[in-house]
């Protein structure tokens, strides 16, 4: 489950410099982040290798709605 | 469960806040910490296709085109199970998804209406950002 910490990181993080990219939380702070989520997972597991990292896709258009 | 809204950027324009709620998401290969934005708008939801890659859904059956107001794309639909915690509340249980098969897709994750709305009883609330989540019990 997301740790309170990484959840609390999210939102309070300036997300303005990752428009369009995946961003990895870990210990509360902005870890790794890239256009591709699989590339954005890899090196924040790599980085955190004993915790769970949260990711969020910063939009970089108006969401689409089904 | 009370989780604010994010004020999340755009590149054009000035930032929006969004209804969004941290959940994991729990498949064949692997289980995901993810925040989704929650979209009443949504019949179903959506994972863009890196993450049902990675989550091992099956992405080979029941596909179909879906549309929407950013047009229209090729999607596979399977179940994921989905988690969300908040406190002493903890709550488990499968949802399903649409994958969108189109790797440029720039779709966030979206929670959807079906199998998650019925789950709860939800409030938006605009003028406080903020969004209320009661469970409700199973029909």
């Amino acid at each position: 489950m997301p740790t309170n910490e990484n959840y609390l990181g999210f939102m309070t993080a300036d997300l303005r410099q990752y428009i369009g990219e995946w961003v990895a939380i870990c210990n509360g702070k902005v870890i790794s982040h890239n256009p591709s989520f699989k590339k954005a997972y890899i090196e924040a597991k790599r980085q955190c290798p004993t915790k769970r990292p949260l990711l969020t896709r910063v939009p970089d258009q108006d969401t689409m709605i089904f | 469960m009370n989780f604010k809204y994010k004020s999340l950027p755009r590149k054009d324009g000035p930032p929006r806040k969004t209804p969004t709620i941290p959940v994991t998401f729990i498949g064949p290969s692997d289980s995901i910490d993810i925040v989704a934005i929650l979209d009443s708008g949504a019949d179903i939801s959506v994972l863009p296709l890196e993450v049902g890659e990675q989550l091992g859904l099956d992405l080979t059956k029941n596909r179909s085109p879906c549309g929407g107001i950013g047009g229209e794309v090729e999607t596979a639909e399977d179940h994921v199970r989905v988690k969300i915690v908040q406190g002493h509340e903890n709550y488990t249980f499968d949802i399903p998804v649409k994958v969108v098969l189109d790797p440029k897709s720039s779709i966030p994750v979206l929670i959807g209406r079906e199998g998650f709305f019925e789950e709860f009883e939800i409030t938006f609330d605009e003028r406080r950002e903020r969004i209320t989540l009661k469970r409700v019990a199973p029909r």
